[in-house]
């Protein structure tokens, strides 16, 4: 365990470095005071049985005795994973890729073409709303005229979707990139520990398999898989191109362009709609809804398919920990 | 499910509703009393000499009765040579004899827990914080919370501030209409699309601080929980037919009190920092593009970054993680009332969930 930390001093990590390799110098000894403890219980609770003759004494030493050699299997198997995991043999063993690495980059990816695309329908929605909201006004006649509200009001209402599911698809995605964060940063160095710990005694083993197993399945599972997710998907560089496309279609605004200074009202309002119709316009516009289907794979579908494989994993090792989840089980698929 | 198993789940309900909810009248008006385990560093008094001073008598005229009935029926079982009934009597003894003995054992839990240094764990590097009058589990968990409530509601009034401008601003109207004759323009209105955003943002937020305000207070309420449910529970636990019923209340009791305050500590301890640091890069971000619209730093992609990111941190730490929380907790839960008694049926608790 005294191996350099290799993944946590990776320079995506903006924090501190996680001592992972300190943090269980703390929790090693702890957890194989504990695991003698339990040793010691089971020895004293067998000799107690055999000296008052009770069977049913005798039975449950004997199955303790067994899960407190799981434990210590599992302390060193723990510790031996350690020791792979910071040596970057996981890395090495699916093909040289850093799952956190690569997670990171696939949701910061993610995000950055968001931005651009919200930038992008900020910038073609900003003068299209304005010219919307654009009227004339006859006191003598009470009447309120908006020339191009028929033609653009559409428009601008599909560029407010399209920022809305984007501003949602961001919160989503930075959600997940929050909790990739923490078991990053302390699923190692916290909570698997912590978990063994708790595995240790009969009462509260469950509770301790099921952290254990949340741990490996969010801290390993849950990053090796959007390793995979992210060679699935397309550049994200892409995505920002096309948004970009957008953004230059309108550029270089002028009022005159959409028929302000055009001598009648039918003038003016074919002028505006022959430019909102512009074929860019329309191009990209659609690439942009087309892109906003698209994103409902990257943010929502692909992790989804990843929360259901980890969450799937959390439920078949938490078993295998002690970790009787049967019932629980029904509220993991909930938060699905 | 079985007309026992319901009965025995209202039961359980009632019980949680009506635990520690003591009302005292004061010269204000009706208050809520909550009665605490711990009082700082120390076991409260009024827990050790009011509450349970009153249920360790019955406990103990309760395993003593158990022990005297055993005595009896062993005796007649002996008499009439009715190996059944010398098989219950010393199986109800031995279950009297665990009943305390698990009463001395929680008690001297405890009295730990409350003058247990979380700093001595390594688990924190400073107490005494929002909401915090010591450094034990509870407190730093409760301080945890607050702080954590406190920082989305910055985060929240800020996002109201910020929306009621752009909101103002989107408004604004302007005209021009010498004669009577003119046009009227919104030049503005273009920012409506941020506020919209803004207010999806409030919104989330103000889901995370009720989520987070309704943890600080089930917090709160477990101290309170535990030293109602686990006299109740030590009681039923020594009569056969209550066994398994009271050994899932004392089982909900220690769950609610000694682990969650636990999970809470580990999961929050290691989550409050980023929350904070995102609200500072948030709030930070607000303050270079200004209350003027026309601050080019609107335009700047990384405000929707900030916001994203803190949301989607309280979103994950106020909404998703106490789901996983509360499995944990079940599980424990379970668990405990294996040993106690009888498993509680986890499938009405996940419903918690």
């Amino acid at each position: 365990m005294a191996t350099p930390i290799v993944w946590w001093t990776e320079p995506w990590n903006t924090g501190a470095p996680v001592d992972v390799a300190g943090a269980w110098n703390v929790w090693q000894p702890v957890a194989l005071i504990a695991v003698t403890t339990a040793f010691l219980i089971v020895s004293l609770s067998y000799m107690l049985g055999v000296f008052f003759n009770l069977d049913g004494l005798r039975k449950w030493a004997k199955a303790e005795f067994y899960q407190a050699c799981a434990s210590a299997v599992l302390v060193v198997f723990l510790l031996f994973m350690m020791d792979v995991m910071v040596n970057q043999g996981f890395q090495t063993m699916i093909g040289g890729m850093n799952p956190y690495k690569r997670a990171y980059a696939y949701l910061d990816g993610v995000m950055e073409s968001l931005y651009a695309v919200y930038t992008n329908v900020y910038t073609v929605n900003f003068p299209l709303e304005f010219l919307t909201t654009f009227s004339f006004y006859f006191n003598a006649a009470g009447l309120d005229f908006s020339p191009f509200e028929l033609v653009l009001s559409p428009v601008v209402e599909q560029l407010h979707f399209q920022a809305h599911v984007v501003t949602m698809a961001a919160i989503t995605t930075a959600a997940q990139r929050a909790l990739l964060h923490l078991f990053y940063n302390v699923g190692f160095s916290l909570f698997i520990p912590a978990g063994v710990l708790l595995r240790i005694f009969p009462w509260t083993r469950g509770a301790g398999g099921l952290l254990i197993a949340i741990g490996i399945g969010l801290s390993i599972v849950y990053p090796v898989m959007f390793t995979y997710v992210s060679l699935m998907s397309e550049n994200p560089s892409e995505v920002k191109n096309q948004a970009n496309q957008l953004g230059n279609s309108i550029g270089n605004f002028n009022l005159s362009d959409y028929g302000a200074c055009a001598s009648d009202f039918q003038t003016a309002t074919d002028v505006a709609t022959q430019r909102v119709l512009s074929p860019q316009l329309r191009n990209a516009s659609a690439w942009i809804l087309g892109w906003l289907s698209g994103i409902w794979l990257k943010i929502f579908y692909y992790p989804m398919l990843v929360l259901i494989v980890t969450f799937t994993f959390i439920r078949t090792i938490a078993p295998l920990l002690g970790a009787d989840i049967t019932d629980i089980g029904q509220g993991i698929i909930q938060i699905l | 499910m079985k007309a026992s198993k319901k009965i025995t789940a209202c039961l359980l309900l009632v019980a949680i509703a009506l635990a520690g909810c003591t009302y005292t009248t004061t010269s204000s008006g009706t208050e809520l009393s909550v009665v605490p385990a711990c009082s700082g560093t120390t076991v409260n008094p009024a827990f050790v000499n009011s509450i349970w001073a009153s249920w360790q008598g019955v406990s103990l005229l309760a395993a003593s009765t158990v022990f005297i009935v055993s005595i009896l029926i062993y005796t007649l079982g002996y008499a009439l040579d009715h190996q059944k009934a010398i098989m219950w009597a010393k199986n109800q003894m031995a279950e009297a004899i665990i009943a305390i003995v698990m009463v001395i054992v929680v008690l001297v839990l405890i009295s730990s827990l409350c003058d247990l240094d979380m700093k001595s764990l390594g688990l924190v590097s400073s107490c005494g914080g929002a909401g915090e009058s010591s450094c034990n589990m509870s407190d730093v968990a409760f301080g945890y919370l607050s702080t954590m409530y406190t920082t989305i509601m910055q985060g929240y009034l800020l996002v109201i501030a910020m929306n009621s401008i752009l909101t103002a601003a989107a408004s604004m109207t302007l005209g021009f209409a010498p004669g009577g004759v003119g046009i009227i323009i919104a030049p503005l209105a273009g920012l409506a699309q941020v506020a919209d955003g803004l207010l999806l943002a409030s919104i989330a937020l103000l889901t995370g601080a009720i989520f987070t305000l309704t943890q600080m207070v089930l917090l709160k309420m477990t101290a309170s929980l535990f030293v109602i449910l686990f006299p109740i529970g030590v009681v039923l636990r020594c009569f056969g037919a209550t066994r398994g019923f009271g050994g899932g209340l004392m089982a909900i009791g220690i769950g609610f009190f000694v682990f969650y305050p636990l999970i809470a500590v580990l999961f929050y301890g290691a989550l409050v920092d980023n929350i904070q640091h995102n609200y500072s890069d948030f709030s930070t971000s607000f303050q270079t593009a200004g209350t003027s619209p026309a601050n080019t730093s609107w335009f700047n992609p990384d405000i929707l970054g900030f916001i994203a990111s803190f949301i989607g941190t309280v979103i994950m730490g106020a909404i998703f993680i106490p789901l996983i929380m509360f499995m944990i907790l079940i599980a424990f839960i379970k668990g405990l009332s294996m040993a106690l008694g009888e498993e509680v049926d986890v499938s009405n608790l996940t419903r918690l969930i």
